[in-house]
């Protein structure tokens, strides 16, 4: 067990570990301005990917730029669609199982509709974000590089967005209260189709970074929407340092712990400290109280 | 006002899903095929003229056309519909014409049970698929009690060990894989030292069982490691198996696993020998990677297009002409079933299942594009394995080994 060999871990660790976060993120984002989970976002991070790579990268031929960027611009509107057919609708039924259980359908029919739209083949982008660096005897691949930046850059967006915006401080302000939004003015229908619209955002970089990764199949998100879900139950539900906090440490604890255990077990870990902190610190690392 | 509000809302999302189902039009364009609009309607005969109750003998399929493995069943149903037009091409067979029903079974057991349930209680000679050992095993009893034979691709060992005398296996038991991957390692690379890694599920633990069994037979030298359904970093394990100094790794795992391992085998700068398991060398596989990740892996499989055996090669410019693309291993695997069943059929002499099942388990010297396929004592079809090397993400047949049967 040398040292590069643990520094390999970790660092591999830290670029899965973003992944997570990010997932926590883009659902945060939605539970913070609804009080609902969107369980279909590990389909939106999937659709993200196949809208990029299935039609604009490879049946249109786009560079890559303009790829991430029509995207982007497609997937906000299928958030904001999304917004407007569901979670808006919905969140104010009887019971917020309703809309819970319209985000599962949605989540299928996400699914089917990439599968008769893209095909059932799993395929990758050739050559998109490939390739490695090397300090001493550590290997860093440039899709980690690439994730690693990504994730930083968004949540200091992110926080700037919410801190210093117009539209964003109303957003906060919907988190927090939505009849004495409602008094002060703000739209808060509209205000929710905006932030379920950036939540479709966040998903689709995700599905982008992570393409070179895990190839885009229809089960490319299974595992990272749940640890993404734990990611945020550690660091501290619904508080994006929390996010981040949570989902690195998943990243290098889940790695770390295959120099102890059967690397078989390596999904549980996640899942026990999910359980360990729901039962002993359910506020989380950062134990942030809204 | 605010029903306009949901009304538009609604219309909205109609709009969109309308869009994305226009998009569809254009995956013919890519060259993708879709089976399922070429094979007929679920549920539905596909023969022309079904008006004629008489005219035809059908025999039922289930197979995965959504879920988790929806590719597995597009391609079944391809290369169904392949044998089926070739045989009714021929003059069908017993004079009648052959036709299937389909039902889609998710790859998943609880659905398999409900669809197999349906589709036994259909006027069907024999029933193909479910795929998988999973699968398998959880529909078995039902088609034993009915009485109705059964073809699985399913290549667990445990099928066999579950005694049904209606269960035959139309692929290469790992049994047969696993040997020839161990003596391959062993005895042509000399390797020194294995690693042996698998896929934490049915599938990769039987395969993981057999290797582990015949290493310690030829006394080599190995360690074993585990990684799980859908894991996506395998830098752990591969570390440590490079810690431990090995010259040779045999993987069994599935596809997608099987580009996760092979792209991180390469970044992380592994110089060693790869054997794998069937999938690897299916072309929707090696499409996931680029040519260096996967520069001269062996792989221990049922079939690859690029064989000049002329049986294979015949089967393979068949498939391309219809379906454009070439075929893989559930394409051939069920098309050989097909065949089997109709010479099943011809032999019997008559389409009652019974009689059917008992030509089956004596039929022997049936040519098929994954080799001769004839009934062993545990009803296993297919003796024989291919040994092949990747180059360019190009297979290419290195060894044929054909195993004894009873």
């Amino acid at each position: 067990m040398s040292f590069s060999m643990i520094m390999q871990l970790i660092l591999s660790g830290i670029a899965l570990g973003f992944i997570y976060s990010m997932v926590s993120i883009e659902y945060t984002l939605i539970f913070n301005s609804t009080g609902l989970l969107n369980f279909s976002h590990d389909k939106l991070i999937m659709l993200g990917a196949y809208i990029f790579a299935g039609q604009f990268a490879l049946r249109m031929g786009c560079g890559y730029v303009i790829s991430t960027i029509a995207t982007i611009l497609s997937m906000f509107i299928i958030g904001v669609l999304m917004a407007k057919g569901i979670f808006n609708p919905m969140r104010n039924m009887a019971s917020p199982i309703f809309a819970v259980i319209g985000t599962v359908v949605m989540g299928r029919i996400i699914k089917e509709l990439c599968r008769i739209i893209w095909g059932a083949t799993a395929f990758n982008i050739p050559g998109f974000m490939k390739g490695t660096f090397r300090i001493g005897n550590v290997m860093i691949t440039r899709a980690n590089t690439y994730i690693i930046i990504v994730a930083v850059l968004l949540v200091i967006a992110l926080q700037l967005y919410f801190n210093h915006s117009r539209s964003g401080k109303a957003m906060r302000c919907v988190q927090q209260n939505k009849t004495a939004a409602t008094l002060m003015g703000i739209n808060v229908s509209q205000n929710i189709n905006i932030t379920i619209g950036i939540s479709a955002v966040v998903c689709s970089i995700i599905g982008i970074l992570v393409i070179s990764l895990f190839s885009v199949s229809l089960t490319m998100t299974n595992m990272i929407g749940i640890k993404g879900f734990a990611a945020g139950v550690i660091g501290g539900f619904g508080y994006f340092p929390g996010c981040i906090v949570g989902g690195v440490l998943i990243g290098i604890l889940e790695n770390l712990s295959t120099l102890a255990i059967p690397s078989v077990y390596k999904d549980c870990v996640a899942f026990v400290l999910m359980i360990v902190f729901l039962l002993v610190r359910p506020n989380g690392i950062l134990g942030h109280k809204k | 006002m605010k029903h306009m509000k949901r009304a538009a809302s609604i219309f909205l999302v109609l709009v969109m899903a309308m869009s994305l189902l226009a998009g569809c039009g254009g995956s013919e364009e890519t060259g993708e095929t879709e089976a399922p609009s070429t094979a007929g309607t679920s549920g539905e005969s596909t023969a022309a003229e079904s008006s004629d109750p008489d005219g035809t003998i059908t025999f039922g399929i289930s197979c995965a056309v959504t879920g988790n493995f929806p590719l597995a069943g597009e391609r079944t149903l391809q290369g169904v519909q392949l044998a089926v037009d070739e045989i009714n091409a021929a003059g069908g067979v017993l004079g009648k014409e052959l036709a299937f029903v389909y039902e889609d079974d998710g790859n998943d057991p609880t659905q398999a049970v409900t669809v197999v349930t349906k589709l036994l209680n259909e006027d069907i000679c024999a029933l193909i698929g479910p795929h998988t050992t999973t699968n398998c095993l959880a529909v078995q009893e039902l088609v034993g009690e009915a009485q109705i034979p059964y073809i699985t691709g399913g290549s667990g060992t445990a099928i066999a060990a579950a005694g049904n005398e209606y269960v035959f296996q139309c692929r290469p038991s790992d049994s047969i894989n696993g040997v020839v991957a161990a003596d391959f390692a062993v005895n042509e690379l000399k390797s020194e030292k294995i690693g042996v890694f698998y896929n934490n599920n049915d599938f990769g633990v039987g395969g993981r069982d057999v290797v582990v069994e015949e290493l310690d037979k030829l006394g080599a030298d190995y360690i074993t490691l585990g990684h799980n359904s859908g894991d996506t970093d395998m830098t752990s394990q591969l570390m440590q198996f490079a810690a431990e100094g090995i010259d040779t790794m045999i993987l069994w795992t599935d596809d997608a696993e099987d580009v996760v391992v092979a792209r991180q085998t390469y970044e992380l700068g592994l110089d060693i020998n790869v054997i794998t398991s069937a999938g690897v060398v299916m072309e929707q596989v090696l499409d996931q990677m680029e040519p260096e990740y996967v520069e001269g892996w062996y792989s221990v499989t049922d079939f690859v297009p690029a064989n000049d055996d002329p049986v294979v090669s015949g089967f393979v410019e068949a498939f391309q002409a219809e379906y454009g693309i070439e075929p893989e291993l559930y394409a051939s695997a069920y098309y050989g079933a097909v065949k089997y069943l109709a010479a099943a059929i011809e032999k019997a002499g008559s389409d009652d299942p019974a009689a059917i099942r008992d030509a089956m388990a004596e039929l022997s010297g049936i040519e098929a594009p994954t080799g001769t396929m004839g009934c062993a004592s545990d009803n296993t079809l297919i003796h024989s394995c291919v040994v092949t090397q990747i180059t360019d993400l190009k297979p290419a047949v290195v060894d044929t080994v054909s195993v004894e049967f009873e």
